[in-house]
């Protein structure tokens, strides 16, 4: 991956961090796909950083890259979440339907995809 | 063929002046016996088949005589399942362990949280308790619910297995929302796993089975028939479905043609989850190659959770790293406040801000079913665009900011709002709930005020956004698409 495509996907994990931050105040809350969604943001980030260590690109962009996973890092740890999640669909709780908003917001990362 | 016994009975008064009903009835298991009658005595032959327990094979018409070859019928197989079953616990009741027939109740519900002790009272919903009971008490072997996609597939998996004498397995009560559990056992059934261990053909969001053995996976396939019962609540129907399937001459039941086939013809096979992986839900799509692959390689137990904790290993790290931070932030406020300091002591920076909105209505009367599905309309709008605004404030500090798509989204996203507050207006619930879900939609265009509304050059026009196709702007105002129910 080049440096384009590492910025890519740091556009969409901050987009992504920012709904499913916004989904947090709401029943999402206490939802198991919020919980998902912020492990899946985690780690996904973290294999982001081994990816940049990996590549090829400038070690000054590295370190600029790897800054921004960091903070990016903290605002994932910052999303509250109960401290037990389960489906609120399952739970009768969120009447959406068939979709889920925090799903959905993880899906913007498949835009980025290189 | 010179094993058969042959009797030429043409020209008999009766089958059984002719010894043909004592042969019958002396006939031992795996005995062939052919009998070579008049083509008149045949409906004789036939009745006296099915008293005396037999069954015919072939039967041959030569001139005005026929020839029958018939057997006694073999005796239905059942086997002992194996000791331990059913090896996994789960919210299941026990019947008859020689019934070919396991019942799976599709759960809607919370299940209680091992470690919040106010969610230990919830219980099962009556209905859905009361189809497992149905279910048992009609003859099932083993009758539960069933929940998740990936663990609770994987128990009934293990616990069907270990009693080969289960062939059927009803599956029925209405659709896990969630977790599509029911898609992803219909889709097990049809097309199996693939090499990374998930379930082929899908809609569930995390249908991975780590955790059981390919060979109770393939068993599990092999040995039952999925009465495909998805949507059906009514336990009159699942009572007839069970009893269906125990029944020794086959017997009609909507589209399947039912009867107890007997034991599957392999022992049973005892199993319990390594519990490799305990939460597949939080696996990425980029980590099942290596998951597979350390299944794969055969591992121990304790291996094996060595190997997850390999996979996790650098995000442990990293927030080890993250706390200890924290804890030197701290310890730097405090011996700032030591110094007289604390006034210069900076607030953590957050580069993403999330908006917060107030979303619960306070149900202070009793409200219509009409006013509470409209409520319920408008509060599901205004979540989508709480996730679509924080997506938005996220991407104006981008090049999206000056580009041409994000004012685009913004614009659309304040028409959605305008023509919202019309629907608003119409609507019949109360007014003092429409004025508080106008001012939240007053909360979002104000925001929409902060947000770029004059298109730009297109980014990607302009060799800026090196995306691909896609757009992050017109992704996030996709995410109100979601609302597809209630409809109005």
């Amino acid at each position: 991956m080049s440096s384009i495509d590492f910025e890519n996907m740091l556009r969409g994990y901050k987009i992504v961090l920012g709904a499913i931050k916004a989904s947090s105040d709401d029943i999402c809350m206490n939802c198991i796909n919020l919980e998902v969604g912020k492990t899946k943001v985690r780690k996904g980030l973290t294999k982001l950083g081994m990816d940049i260590e990996k590549s090829t690109i400038p070690d000054e962009k590295k370190k600029e890259l790897s800054s921004r996973i960091n903070t990016l890092l903290e605002v994932a740890e910052g999303v509250p979440l109960a401290p037990e999640c389960s489906c609120q669909k399952s739970a009768g709780v969120c009447k959406l339907g068939a979709g889920c908003y925090v799903t959905a917001a993880m899906d913007l990362l498949k835009i980025a995809n290189p | 063929m010179s094993d058969v016994e042959a009797m030429d009975v043409r020209g008999a008064c009766c089958l059984s002046t002719a010894g043909v009903s004592d042969r019958l009835e002396s006939l031992s298991e795996g005995e062939i016996l052919e009998v070579v009658l008049d083509e008149t005595m045949y409906d004789a032959l036939a009745e006296l088949v099915r008293e005396k327990n037999c069954e015919i094979l072939e039967t041959k018409k030569e001139d005005n005589a026929v020839m029958v070859r018939l057997q006694k019928k073999k005796r239905m197989l059942k086997v002992k399942p194996s000791a331990g079953y059913p090896t996994e616990e789960g919210s299941y009741l026990r019947g008859n362990e020689f019934s070919p027939v396991a019942v799976a109740v599709l759960l809607n519900a919370p299940r209680p949280l091992p470690n919040q002790p106010d969610t230990k009272d919830i219980k099962i919903p009556p209905e859905i308790e009361n189809l497992v009971r149905v279910a048992v008490e009609t003859g099932a072997a083993l009758a539960g619910t069933l929940q998740t996609e990936n663990i609770g597939i994987e128990k009934l998996i293990s616990n069907v297995v270990g009693n080969p004498n289960i062939r059927y397995l009803v599956l029925c009560g209405a659709e896990v929302e969630g977790h599509k559990t029911g898609d992803a056992l219909k889709a097990l059934l049809k097309n199996g796993i693939n090499d990374r261990r998930t379930i082929i053909g899908t809609k569930a969001p995390t249908a991975y089975l780590f955790n059981i053995p390919l060979e109770a996976i393939e068993r599990f396939r092999e040995q039952v028939t999925l009465i495909d019962l998805l949507g059906e609540t009514n336990p009159e129907v699942i009572s007839k479905a069970v009893w269906s399937c125990y029944q020794e001459k086959p017997v009609q039941f909507k589209d399947y043609t039912l009867f107890d086939p007997g034991a599957y013809p392999k022992p049973a096979i005892s199993c319990r989850l390594s519990l490799m992986v305990e939460h597949p839900e939080e696996i990425e799509e980029w980590e099942l190659d290596e998951i597979a692959k350390k299944i794969k390689a055969g591992l121990t137990v304790e291996e094996k959770k060595v190997v997850e904790k390999v996979i996790t290993k650098d995000e442990k790290f990293a927030e080890i790293g993250k706390r200890l931070a924290k804890v030197s932030e701290e310890l730097l406020v405090i011996a700032k406040i030591f110094m007289g300091e604390e006034a210069a002591v900076e607030a953590p920076r957050v580069e993403v801000t999330a908006p917060r909105v107030e979303v619960t209505l306070p149900k202070e009367e009793a409200l219509s079913k009409v006013e509470e599905m409209e409520i319920l309309y408008f509060e599901n709008q205004l979540r989508g665009y709480n996730a679509v605004f924080a997506a938005f404030n996220a991407l104006k500090s981008d090049m999206c900011g000056g580009g041409l798509n994000l004012p685009l989204a913004v614009n659309k996203a304040i028409k959605k709002l305008e023509n919202l507050r019309q629907d608003l207006g119409k609507s019949p619930m109360p007014a003092k709930k429409k004025g508080e879900i106008d001012s939240r939609i007053n909360n979002f265009l104000k925001q929409a005020e902060e947000l770029p509304t004059e298109p730009g050059p297109c980014q990607k026009t302009a060799g800026n956004c090196k995306i691909g196709p896609g757009c992050f702007a017109n992704g996030a105002l996709d995410i109100l698409k979601l609302i597809t129910e209630p409809k109005r």
